[in-house]
């Protein structure tokens, strides 16, 4: 089935060109032009500080002294308005001025009461855009447009003819949808919690498969209020299997991976997987990539969820949370090594955050050059507290081992100073250790190259 | 939406610049044509609830008659805001005390009247010739206390009775006829609220009780009497089967083009969605009269005022349009075109009553005086919301609940001599 590209959508900007274009009779008149004038001054006047620096004073913050120009638009209309001349472009201009800049104040009286109250968070996603849409919305109405603009038909999508107004309430709509559906996904997640008895840790992922249902029975709610019924539904589905086959087949892909992930609760939030080597935390599950937080250094990694679908992923939560992990010490072959198993033991078992159970073992696992080397193996709780509980217990064996007696050898390197082409009187000397400059701790015999401590 | 914000803060001046040359590209543009756009507000008073296509039809014909003004006032640009009639003077409030007001109002004469004291449009003043324009009657139905005209009346929509040709033949003349033809099984609609029923009461004579009331005096025996007969003819039509009362006309307009009903009243300004939907079907007719005498339809009298805050130049050209709508070229040729409204010049309404569908072509120049008694009980009525609720409230109730004609009757009075 081809449809033609004029079924499919065709767009017509004409009337809201004509639309705008009408607002400019009101350039010719003179009270217009006055007012706009006095905002225009008043404006330029609070760009350049002139209004702020009348009332520079330690007592006025300056959240307070951003409002001297919204209220002289205000004073003005009042001014105005007593010797009988139109005002309300004035008043509308400094309501919205003073609506602006009303943020800052607003927000640090938010935290002075609350100072953990996600203010950036509410000004971005509500209070900003409710302005505006409140400011877009007044102004229209100032012009005269709304039902003009509101009933003007400027697109066709799949037959149905589009109004600009339904187009500003859907995406409204939309926006509402997306941000908001997330309420109603966590108390049905909550709910599904306490009725079926689902674990905490798998009603994130319910959540968000919650949190989708929502937004897709409100984008189709949407579309039907558009006028978008059930055949044109069967176009777009048309329209998509090709353009899946081309252009978004790897988001599609993507997307039903997401859906597949969370149904098999591989990747949930809170999920923590091994990425390159580096234990790495899912901080959410979105529509295209899931994104994670990479615990060595907080990077935020956004990865294809079809990478996870396709690929191998290490995962520490998948069935349980517990993680092993060792640290490997070497000691000097005078010692004994039932007593250096047996004491490695006992310091992994005395750290607070190794499991009791698996148990704790130590190894014995090589006869290395200088050094016989041991490896103890622990559990933790938590994936990621395996390497600050490794970094624990090295440092607890060190201080074990320095009060116990027990040397940890190592390698040191001796360096001489020497001629080319060395005489035969110079190296004499050399072998009978004159000269020599030492790296570390100063060597008591001379005659070797390397030696380690254990054997000093 | 933050990084938007940005955005335009940080691009302030480009978008600034961009929106001066643009503006000023467009001034250039407009003046070349030598063109003026008039800011206009109508009030629609389609008397339906918010809907979709409330606006629908009065759309398409301002479109038309935009185009056709083109041609005839190629300096005129007509950009028209349709408002409903219960919001209209709220929104011209605002406009006008932002400077931004309508050059031109086009509402019906209770609510120019109802601008003008409100002080939300000038005062017009007609010269000697273009009064000899305008039927006498019609200017006497816009003049203020004062004495001056709240603006000037172009034309003037009709109630009328609709009907589809399929299922009646023949509309009824009279209301026994009316009876009669309901009683076959024919369904007749009507509207409950006072506007759309009160052409019935001409056929009882039961205008001048609520006149006399209006006046604040108690009404004469008989004009009492007659009030209760058209009461009781109220609810005797309420307790026939195949006769229907609605909320509005949107209800019953749908309900005839479903063919539910077959006969309803209407609107000579509805007859464009009409015709639409039922085609050659369309059967128009004058309401039917009473024993007593002709019905006494409203007549919804089209103003147009001048608006507060036009320029020199705007004023101007709106006086010069208000001159060219009362020609009778221009009446002629609106008439016969939309065939909706009756032209307000004399001269011009004896041309095309002839050609007027039938109804429409009915109404004579006296009608005007009729309709005066009328259409200062409806003004009184829709100045005050308490008052029209409580009136609705007690054609409700004669009409849906178990309310006497005798006690409507008297209520009716009642309600309407308080002024409440």
């Amino acid at each position: 089935m081809t449809l033609p590209m004029s079924y499919i959508i065709t767009i017509g900007p004409g009337p809201i060109l004509n639309e705008l274009l009408s607002w400019l009779g009101y350039l010719h008149r003179g009270t217009v032009l006055l007012q706009l004038l006095v905002v225009g001054i008043v404006m330029v006047a609070e760009q350049r500080g002139a209004l702020r620096r009348g009332v520079e004073h330690r007592l006025i913050p300056e959240y307070i002294r951003v409002l001297i120009g919204p209220l002289l638009l205000l004073i003005s209309s009042g001014l105005f308005r007593l010797v009988g001349l139109p005002w309300g472009l004035l008043r509308y201009f400094g309501l919205l001025w003073l609506g602006w800049v009303s943020f800052t104040p607003l927000k640090t009286v938010l935290l002075s009461i609350d100072n953990k109250f996600p203010v950036d968070e509410l000004e971005s996603t509500f209070l900003r855009p409710i302005y505006v849409i409140v400011a877009s919305i007044s102004f229209l109405r100032l012009m005269g447009s709304t039902q003009n603009l509101s009933q003007t038909p400027i697109a066709n999508l799949f037959g149905v003819e589009l109004t600009l107004g339904r187009i500003y309430v859907a995406i409204i709509a939309i926006y509402v949808i997306m941000t908001l559906s997330s309420r109603p996904a966590t108390f049905l997640a909550w709910v599904s919690g306490v009725l079926f008895g689902v674990r905490s840790r798998n009603r994130r992922g319910l959540e968000l498969l919650f949190r989708y249902s929502v937004i897709i029975i409100g984008i189709i709610g949407v579309a039907y209020f558009i006028g978008i019924d059930g055949t044109a539904f069967i176009a777009i589905a048309g329209g998509l299997s090709v353009g899946i086959g081309f252009g978004v087949k790897e988001i599609i892909s993507n997307f039903i991976s997401s859906i597949w992930l969370l149904f098999e609760g591989s990747v949930r939030p809170g999920e923590i997987l091994m990425i390159n080597g580096d234990p790495c935390t899912v901080r959410k599950l979105g529509l295209r990539a899931t994104q994670l937080r990479r615990g060595r250094d907080g990077a935020e990694l956004l990865i294809p969820n079809q990478k996870f679908f396709t690929q191998e992923a290490t995962s520490f939560t998948a069935t349980e949370t517990s993680r092993r992990d060792g640290v490997i010490v070497g000691a000097a072959y005078e010692h004994d090594p039932d007593i250096i198993v047996e004491l490695l033991r006992t310091i992994a078992k005395e750290h607070k955050k190794v499991l009791e159970y698996p148990p704790v073992k130590a190894f014995v696992i090589d006869f290395a050059e200088s050094s016989i080397n041991y490896k103890v193996l622990f559990w933790v709780a938590n994936p990621l507290d395996s390497f600050e509980v490794g970094s624990d217990l090295r440092r607890t064996i060190w201080k074990q081992f320095e009060q116990k007696g027990i040397t940890i050898p190592f390698p040191q390197r001796q360096v001489y100073p020497m001629e080319w082409p060395p005489s035969l009187q110079q190296s004499l000397h050399s072998a009978g250790g004159r000269g020599v400059v030492t790296q570390g701790i100063e060597p008591k015999a001379t005659g070797s190259d390397e030696k380690t401590n254990g054997e000093a | 939406m933050q990084r938007l914000f940005a955005l335009i803060k940080s691009n302030r001046c480009r978008i600034a610049a961009l929106l001066s040359t643009s503006l000023l590209g467009s001034c250039a543009i407009t003046d070349r044509q030598d063109s003026i756009v008039l800011q206009v507000a109508l009030a629609s008073n389609e008397n339906e609830q918010q809907s979709t296509s409330r606006f629908q039809s009065e759309r398409k014909i301002i479109k038309d008659f935009q185009q056709q003004l083109k041609e005839m006032q190629p300096g005129i640009k007509l950009h028209i805001s349709i408002y409903p009639e219960e919001s209209l003077e709220q929104e011209i409030r605002v406009r006008t005390h932002s400077g931004l007001g309508p050059d031109l109002v086009i509402a019906d004469s209770n609510q120019a009247l109802s601008l003008a004291a409100d002080g939300l449009t000038d005062p017009i003043k007609l010269t000697k010739e273009r009064q000899n324009l305008i039927n006498p009657a019609a200017l006497e139905r816009v003049k203020t206390a004062s004495g001056s005209l709240a603006g000037q009346p172009v034309s003037q929509f009709l109630q009328l009775a609709c009907f589809d040709k399929r299922k009646l033949k023949e509309a009824p003349k009279t209301l026994k006829e009316l009876s009669a033809a309901s009683g076959e099984g024919t369904v007749f609609g009507m509207v409950t609220n006072l506007q759309d029923l009160y052409w019935s009461l001409g056929s009882f004579g039961a205008g001048e009780a609520l006149a006399t009331s209006l006046e604040g005096k108690k009404p004469s025996v008989a004009a009492h009497e007659r009030l209760t007969q058209w009461m009781q003819w109220l609810k005797a039509s309420s307790y026939q089967q195949n006769i229907v009362f609605l909320r509005n006309q949107a209800e019953l307009r749908k309900e005839l083009i479903e063919g539910e009903m077959s006969w309803i009243s209407c609107w000579s300004s509805q007859l464009p969605q009409l015709r639409e939907a039922l085609k050659d079907h369309l059967g128009i007719a004058p309401l039917p009269s009473g024993n007593f005498g002709r019905a006494t339809p409203i007549t919804r009298l089209q103003v147009w005022a001048l608006g507060k805050n036009s320029s020199k130049r705007q004023r101007a050209e709106s006086l010069k349009l208000l001159n060219f709508m009362v020609q009778p070229w221009a009446q002629k040729t609106y008439a016969l075109k939309y065939r909706t409204v009756y032209p307000v010049n004399p001269a011009a309404a004896l041309i095309v009553s002839k050609q007027l569908p039938n109804g429409l072509n009915a109404f004579s120049e006296d009608e005007n005086k009729r309709v005066g008694h009328g259409d200062a009980i409806v003004a009184a009525v829709n100045a005050r919301p308490k008052l029209e609720k409580d009136i609705q409230s007690t054609l409700n109730e004669l009409i849906f609940d178990g309310l006497s004609p005798e006690q409507a009757a008297t209520e009716l009075e009642t309600q309407i001599k308080a002024k409440r």
